[in-house]
């Protein structure tokens, strides 16, 4: 297996890391983060994130307080910014169950530099996710009825709600991203054991790591366990997002009651997060000087990711068009042609849909940013790919926005149309949780093993058995193969 | 002096006289000789540290490395006699005097080391006794007979008793090659130690295959089946609903729950299932008694052969496991509890 995957010289392949990298190279750049004090830039970025928390707080408790009217929703804008932040935030996550799950299903050793990262990411995306919904009943102290639960007025949740759906589906990813994370944590927690000076960090890595001793007998059953992880959390991200769109596919409203949204809500989400990914891990590279394990090459595979999910979507929104148009259905027209793209249809004063410019900012985010990742120059290129990044993390957030809001607010009847202005609550909310996304991946960077230190340390091309020396492969795998019979 | 000077300098030259051709290589020879008996005495004193049966043997070989050296040292002697260079005479004769000590201090070690292998026989001697004297107490007990024998060793350090031998190696490959051979070796109870997972030593250990898979399997079968049955019971018989002019036990609409509920139960059950298979979490093992197996998360590959194993034997699995050239070897102890 490790040969499968070495690197191929002829077609002038080289290793992930650079040549003569140890183990214990590994060991020490990941380790000393949690082991020395934090960098400057470190406590720039937490202080202001704590900040940010605190936001996300004192505006729950306000909305609590004065109830969810003080957000921007309204009459015909029933879902608005609350629910564009909660697939947003959803789709964040999904970078993350995709690099570990599925790139480690198609063996993508390049993977392993950047999947617990990613890992870590899934799991605050979707805690940052969750508070939307939940707020969004609008009496949050009642959201124990979206449990099966016996309560007091003798009914059960409607199991054909695909609402209740998405409850399963986002409770289900929450708890498999965090126990295939910690699973995947356990080798790691071990080494920062080991190398624990004080008594006290020996005994909160200690306990963490369960008495992890690397045993061969559990590193068996650990990457059977491993790869059953991946091979369930690679279905499960396809329908957390499937799910997440069937909230819109199921119903009547024009611009929502398309059959493309599973795919295209999957591919958006893989491409948003993705960015996210690549956002943070060049500012967490450049502060924690970690080039040496996440190189170029990782940026640039990354890049291409990002280039080919951003086609993906780039198709969905020509096709959303075109079977618009296709279908001769009036309304599916007018909420492409008037509220999103503007001037294909007028409205009876001869304006252009009011909220043209959201569908505007996602195309040039979405689709044609990313293009730019056609050149080798742009790919590896630090600065370039950063503000891409950001772009198409806007991008994604509008694509969200384009398809509650645009499709809300001037659907069926003209007499029930409405329009849709953002309030402070909603702009300082979201804003907020940047705060408890940032606070909880602050902390992780700097306490736990950041890069899955075993998974790197196995791709290295001298980890495992009879892989340098060719010429006595034969003898060693004759040795190996068979278990000789006891005396 | 300027004469000697001359001397050793026209004995360096190919046109030099005869006679003093060898004295130069002999006195090479000699300081060879002296500095390999005083580095090999250097390494007893180093080894004094580790196993007394080493630090013999180490300590012998030394002393004999510093005979042979005095010997050198007295030819040359001789030799310089003969040839009449006083000064290379009286320096062969230091070169011999200092190796005589350097032996006598190596033997020294030799008689010490023994001294301490004695002792440490004849501790474990007393220690396979009192295990023999626990193992007929609990016996004892067993049969219910109410014997009390009272601990014989009064002194505050706690007893300690052979755990596990624990080998180190370099590289993944002596690694392979040493489990191969305790495979061979018919060994149970012990297992490799590696930093990251290791390929090829499953069959390199003879390891069966895992049967996680199973229980996950059962476990998401579970899932699956309490979807179905949740479903059907809150939906269906206990307060049926009908939504969108569907049956209330549709069952397209229950698809996305089972598959969710499938997936969260066999999540659940390859973790618990991981857990039990590798009987973590685990509060202490006696291999965390040894120093050097902090490495085992960084960068080295440890064996370990554990006393509970059938076919464990103080010398002879040492001896299986010197054949397969560890870097390190050591025997890990554990107290009495």
């Amino acid at each position: 297996m490790a040969s499968a995957s070495a690197p191929i010289h002829e077609l002038g392949e080289r290793g992930l890391l650079p040549p003569g990298t140890t183990f214990n190279d590994i060991t020490e750049a990941v380790c000393r983060v949690t082991e020395e004090k934090a960098p400057r830039g470190w406590w720039m970025l937490f202080l202001p994130s704590v900040g940010l928390l605190g936001l996300m707080v004192s505006c729950i408790v306000y909305l609590l307080s004065m109830g969810i009217g003080v957000w921007g929703n309204n009459t015909p804008a029933y879902w608005a910014w609350d629910i564009t932040n909660f697939v947003w935030w959803i789709g964040i996550g999904h970078a993350g169950t995709l690099i570990s799950a599925i790139l480690f299903l198609f063996r993508q050793n390049w993977r392993t530099s950047i999947n617990r990262f990613a890992e870590a990411m899934t799991v605050f995306a979707v805690l940052c996710a969750a508070i939307f919904p939940a707020l969004h009943t609008g009496r949050p102290w009642f959201d124990y009825y979206l449990a099966p639960l016996p309560n007091q007025m003798g009914i059960w949740p409607n199991f054909k709600s695909p609402l209740m759906w998405d409850v399963f589906a986002v409770n289900t990813y929450l708890t498999i991203s965090v126990i295939f994370w910690y699973v995947g944590l356990i080798p790691d927690l071990a080494t920062l054991r080991d190398r624990s000076k004080s008594l006290r960090r020996k005994r909160i890595y200690g306990a963490l790591a369960l008495g992890w001793r690397g045993s061969h007998r559990h590193w068996q059953h650990y990457e059977r366990a491993y790869l059953i992880f991946a091979a369930i959390s690679t279905p499960l991200v396809l329908s957390v997002h499937s799910i997440v769109s069937f909230d819109f596919a199921t119903s009547v409203m024009p611009g929502w009651h398309t059959t493309i949204f599973p795919p295209y809500f999957v591919a958006g989400a893989v491409f948003s997060g993705f960015a996210l990914v690549l956002t943070l891990m060049l500012i967490v590279r450049s502060v924690f000087k970690m080039h040496s394990l996440v190189t170029l090459k990782h940026l640039d595979l990354m890049n291409k990711f990002m280039l080919g999910t951003g086609i993906m979507v780039g198709y969905a929104y020509a096709m959303e068009f075109f079977v618009a148009w296709y279908s001769g259905n009036p309304y599916e027209s007018w909420v492409f042609f008037h509220n999103r793209l503007g001037f294909g249809y007028l409205d009876q004063e001869g304006n252009w849909g009011p909220l043209w410019w959201s569908y505007y900012a996602m195309v040039s985010c979405n689709v044609i940013a990313p293009q730019l990742f056609w050149f080798k120059k742009v790919r590896t290129s630090i600065p370039a790919m950063f503000i891409i990044t950001i772009f198409i993390n806007i991008g994604m957030w509008f694509e969200r926005f384009v398809i509650i809001v645009t499709s809300l607010y001037r659907d069926f009847l003209p007499g029930s149309w409405g329009g849709f202005e953002a309030t402070w609550v909603d702009i300082a909310l979201y804003a907020g949780t940047f705060g408890l996304f940032f606070t909880l991946f602050l902390l992780f960077i700097r306490w736990v093993p950041m890069i899955a230190i075993a998974e790197v340390k196995a791709t290295l091309p001298h980890a495992h058995p009879h892989h340098s020396d060719d010429d006595h492969a034969d003898d060693h795998a004759a040795g190996l193969a068979e278990p000789a019979p006891a005396e | 002096m300027a004469n000697d000077d001359e001397d050793t300098k026209t004995g360096k030259r190919p046109s030099s006289k005869p006679p003093e051709a060898d004295k130069s290589p002999s006195e090479k020879a000699v300081k060879a000789a002296a500095e390999e008996a005083a580095a090999k005495g250097e390494l007893a004193k180093a080894k004094a540290e580790s196993e007394p049966e080493d630090k013999k043997v180490e300590a012998e070989v030394a002393a004999k490395a510093a005979e042979r050296a005095k010997a050198d040292a007295e030819d040359a002697k001789e030799a310089a006699e003969e040839a009449g260079d006083e000064s290379t005479a009286a320096a062969a004769e230091m070169t011999a005097k200092d190796a005589e000590k350097t032996r006598a201090e190596a033997l020294e070690t030799a008689a010490e080391a023994e001294a301490e292998l004695e002792e440490a026989e004849k501790k474990a001697a007393s220690e396979a006794e009192s295990k023999k004297v626990e193992s007929k107490k609990a016996e004892k007990s067993d049969d219910g007979d109410d014997h009390h024998d009272d601990g014989d060793d009064e002194e505050g350090e706690p007893e300690m008793r052979p755990a596990l031998y624990l080998a180190e190696y370099e590289s993944p490959d002596d690694l392979a090659h040493a489990a191969a051979s305790i495979r061979d070796a018919g060994y149970e109870k012990w297992d490799c130690h590696t930093p990251y997972p290791v390929h090829g030593l499953d069959k390199a250990m003879g390891l069966p295959e895992t049967k996680i898979g199973f229980i996950s399997f059962v476990c998401g079968m579970v899932g699956l089946a309490s979807a179905v049955l949740m479903i059907q019971f809150m939906n269906n018989w206990d307060y049926p609903i009908i939504i969108g002019g569907k049956p209330p036990g549709s069952f397209p609409s229950m698809v996305p729950i089972m598959f969710e509920l499938t997936v969260l139960l066999t999540g659940f059950g390859t973790l618990f299932g991981l857990f039990h298979l590798c009987r973590l979490p685990r509060h202490h093992h006696p291999i965390f008694e040894s120093d050097r197996f902090e490495s085992s998360t960084d960068d080295r590959f440890f064996i370990s052969i554990e006393v509970e194993d059938p076919k464990f034997d103080l010398k002879k699995t040492r001896a299986l496991l010197e054949n397969t050239h560890p870097s390190h070897l050591e025997l890990v102890e554990e107290e009495i509890a």
